[in-house]
């Protein structure tokens, strides 16, 4: 599922139709996998993905602000950068000390 | 020394320096990570010498305890896998790291990924095991590289007697529990299984399984190295040796650092941080399952007993400091939305409770909470402690009760609609 979300950036209905019938399970055992967990993508990314991150370190450096402000950013539990807080990533590159500005808002 | 926090501190012309002692660390940023280092695969020569009766009994000796959070004798844990008898027997590394705010892992793999290999290595070799399973988060692009190069590496020279095979996970704060690491290697959903059989018994593919933590197989080099006297001789009598802490919050050099076990608090942000910025009000030690600690008890030391006396856990090695500018229901309502998230979901004390116990944070943070919820918020903890199937469930309430045993004026204000640090009321 990891392979096939490198490749398309999400899973959509017909890979997981595809992905299962070729391991041999129902489609429901592949969808209840798949959504446990939390890097996987039922739902297509945006063209740009802003996902910040609003763990512990992040948030006592003003991420909070930050996705509040971003409307369109999605937000992340740990992007495990917590020394660079606030942190986040744009289109699977980190970003450390963000700002508005860095994060292109 | 880790470079984690990038721009260099300025102490005002203090100098700042890390104390020496460093095990795990001693190579990161010095070697090459996609070269073999000098003086790498000795001790796995050594190892191979010994026999694996005699590595298992030097690393028992040397009272090494799982890193992963739950600090379990790594000895006793091999020892039952040992004793089972089966054809096939596995080594089960973790390095998921789904915790938020820890990345000691990651910067072990991504630094000096042959000690960890080697780690491995010599664990196979004293459990007897014929097969390993490194299981890396799939967010985790370098170290997943890393890995592979060092891999690679090592069995282009003959240094990888057990074959290693990288698995990718998908995160998850639940893949802590070690049938839940299983079951997302066999590729079903997360969720953990009653125990027993425990998974030293019947594991992956129900053969034997010992499951350690990444952190646990470094130090596996040096302890063979050195022996196990050399282990004990830093940390406590209980927890020998030394942990790697992953810094943050309001102190002023965050970063991973490696500490003895049994170093006071105070001492980690003070000498390994740097200060604190600002009063210190409070710290949170262990992540979302561990506690809020009141500044009065700054000088707990960094050990399993002496936290768990009160309330709390050391768990993979999180510390966040907070300062008078921060409000402790509100930092604590966060790790109460994690573990409602990461809840998977299988047993319903946890699935409902983690949920309820979010709600009730919410009316707290927003005036709207009465007297009899604080009291809610305590029942719900002793039933979440008490009949969740797992170690995320039974202690989600962790940071709950430290909030109400140690900051109880604080959450009595916010039933009056106070909040001294004005950060709640005031949110949508």
């Amino acid at each position: 599922m990891l392979a096939i979300q490198e490749e398309l950036g999400w899973l959509p209905d017909w890979a997981i139709e595809f992905a299962s019938a070729h391991l041999r399970v129902p489609k429901s055992e592949a969808y209840g996998a798949i959504s446990s967990y939390p890097a996987l993508r039922l739902s297509e990314p945006p063209t740009r993905l802003v996902r910040i991150c609003l763990g512990s370190a992040c948030r006592l450096a003003g991420a909070t602000d930050l996705r509040r402000q971003l409307a369109e950013a999605e937000q992340v539990d740990c992007l495990f950068i917590c020394a660079l807080a606030p942190a986040a990533e744009v289109d699977g590159r980190l970003v450390g000390r963000a700002t508005l500005e860095s994060l292109g808002g | 020394v880790s470079r984690d926090g990038g721009e260099t501190w300025d102490g005002g012309g203090a100098t700042w320096r890390v104390p020496e002692e460093q095990r795990l660390l001693r190579n990161a940023g010095r070697v090459d990570p996609l070269q073999v280092p000098p003086g790498g695969y000795t001790a796995l020569e050594k190892a191979l010498l010994l026999g694996a009766d005699k590595v298992w009994r030097l690393v028992r000796d040397a009272g090494l305890r799982g890193r992963g959070g739950a600090y379990f004798p790594v000895g006793a844990k091999w020892e039952t896998a040992r004793n089972t008898p089966a054809d096939r027997k596995y080594l089960l590394v973790n390095a998921e790291e789904g915790e938020p705010g820890i990345y000691k892992d990651r910067h072990l793999m991504e630094s000096d990924p042959h000690r960890f290999l080697e780690g491995i290595q010599i664990a196979a070799l004293g459990i007897g095991a014929t097969e390993t399973v490194l299981f890396i988060n799939g967010e985790a692009k370098l170290s997943q590289q890393r890995m592979l190069a060092a891999l690679g590496g090592a069995r282009a020279e003959g240094l990888c007697p057990v074959p290693v095979e990288v698995r990718l996970g998908g995160g998850g704060y639940v893949l802590g529990e070690e049938t839940a690491l299983i079951n997302a290697i066999h590729g079903y959903r997360s969720e953990p299984l009653a125990r027993p059989p425990f998974p030293a018994v019947s594991g992956l593919n129900a053969q034997p399984t010992v499951i350690n933590n990444a952190e646990t197989l470094a130090n596996l080099p040096d302890i063979v190295r050195n022996g196990a006297d050399w282990f004990r001789s830093v940390g406590t009598a209980e927890t020998p040796g030394t942990k790697l802490v992953s810094l943050a919050g309001d102190v002023r050099q965050p970063g991973l650092y490696e500490v003895p076990l049994g170093t006071p608090l105070s001492d980690i942000l003070n000498v390994w941080g740097g200060g604190v910025q600002g009063a210190l009000k409070a710290v949170l030690a262990g992540g979302p399952s561990g506690s809020i600690l009141p500044a009065a008890l700054a000088d707990t030391s960094l050990d399993v007993k002496p936290l768990q006396d009160l309330g709390g856990v050391l768990g993979a090695g999180g510390i966040v400091a907070l300062n008078s500018s921060r409000c402790a229901v509100e930092m604590v309502r966060g790790l109460v939305a994690y573990n409602a998230r990461e809840s998977c979901g299988k047993c319903t004390p946890c699935r409902e409770g983690t949920v309820r116990v979010l709600q009730l944070f919410d009316a707290l943070v927003q005036g709207k909470a009465g007297a009899s919820d604080v009291e809610t918020l305590d029942y719900l903890s002793d039933i979440l402690a008490y009949a969740s199937l797992c170690g995320l469930g039974q202690m989600a309430p962790n940071p709950v009760r430290a909030l109400l045993r140690h900051f109880g004026e604080e959450v009595r204000e916010h039933l009056n609609g106070e909040c001294r640090a004005q950060v709640c009321h005031e949110r949508d």
